[in-house]
């Protein structure tokens, strides 16, 4: 099986574009929407991230010169479409309300223990209070399991940086929850 | 950084996440957004590839702001011309002004004169022929006949 590196050589020769693309994609793609999910929440907002950030890789992909993993450069498009998604949301009062309004009861996951739904409320509100930075440090390494070297690549930070954003988040979130 | 101690640092981080927050709540959360519609990954390379189609279909939109700095360049250019053009012409009067009546020579001022006052003469003498030539010779008679009247 060829590898990532050898992959894009070959989208870059002009050979098989497409198929090379889509290989590329089918290896990717469920990876870079969960992060793109993690969020924004709600899948129909990921489903259109998703879509403009391979669209872009594919733009982008002649140009590319392999000074980082394939995976880390879609990775970092994908985190910043989504912060550019979620800054344009911001901007439109009507999506500001409704993500406000996010409703979380709806939402879960169904629980026998209603005692432990409370708390996965209670958590999935503390992490959409985190800031964005510390939202997404947070989820790519607890559940995607990144390497603090790999997060900051993503992010634009350092490994230092990004593990002081881990521990920040983790001490936010306890707050949160206490006070709840 | 060898992969052993990476992934001891990363269970650390899990385990202390775990007991800050709550394993539970958060193998939830993680579940929940692992969410999606059926099929979907299966469709979505088609999606994007139908999109990127459409993309090279649409046609190319020249964005004006990608040319700002050749446009800027253009501007100061022609600035910068025009600029040299109306001070160079501006120069070029002051030259002709200054030119003094005492410099030019008698005998250019005196053809000039003579040429003009000859110009002249042809002039009026074509417009006595024109005059004549409309009035009959019984009005002409009678009319020299009053002129000599008056005198006398």
């Amino acid at each position: 099986m060829l590898t990532d590196q050898e992959l894009v050589v070959q989208f870059q020769k002009e050979h098989e574009k497409e198929a090379v693309f889509t290989e590329l994609l089918k290896r990717h793609q469920q990876k870079v929407y969960y992060q793109i999910k993690r969020m924004v929440n709600e899948h129909a907002d990921a489903d259109d991230v998703a879509q403009l950030v391979w669209v872009k890789v594919w733009n982008k992909l002649d140009g590319f010169k392999m000074e980082s993993e394939f995976s880390t450069w879609v990775f970092r498009i994908a985190y910043n479409e989504t912060l550019n998604f979620l800054q344009k949301q911001k901007r439109d009062s009507q999506h500001t309300q409704s993500s406000e309004n996010y409703d979380y009861e709806n939402a879960t996951v169904g629980s026998d223990d209603p005692k432990s739904s409370q708390i996965q409320i209670a958590l999935e509100r503390a992490i959409q209070q985190l800031p964005e930075k510390q939202r997404i440090v947070f989820m790519l390494r607890y559940f995607e399991e990144h390497p603090y070297e790999k997060i900051a690549s993503i992010t634009g930070t350092t490994v230092g940086g990004a593990k002081a954003n881990y521990h920040q988040a983790l001490k936010k979130m306890e707050e949160i929850l206490k006070k709840n | 950084m060898d992969s052993n101690t990476t992934d001891i640092e990363l269970g650390l981080d899990k385990q202390k996440a775990e007991e800050m927050l709550n394993k539970e709540a958060l193998r939830q959360i993680f579940d929940k957004q692992n969410q999606v519609p059926n099929g979907y990954f299966e469709a979505f390379d088609e999606q994007v590839l139908n999109k990127i189609k459409a993309q090279k279909r649409q046609r190319p939109i020249i964005n004006i702001m990608s040319y700002k700095p050749y446009l800027m360049a253009a501007a100061i250019t022609i600035l910068i011309a025009t600029t040299y053009i109306f001070i160079k012409s501006e120069d070029q009067n002051a030259t002709i002004a200054k030119v003094n009546i005492q410099d030019i020579p008698t005998e250019e001022i005196d053809s000039y004169v003579n040429d003009n006052e000859s110009l002249a003469e042809i002039d009026w003498q074509a417009e006595i022929n024109t005059v004549g030539n409309m009035i009959d010779d019984q009005a002409g008679e009678n009319l020299l006949q009053d002129t000599n009247n008056k005198q006398n």
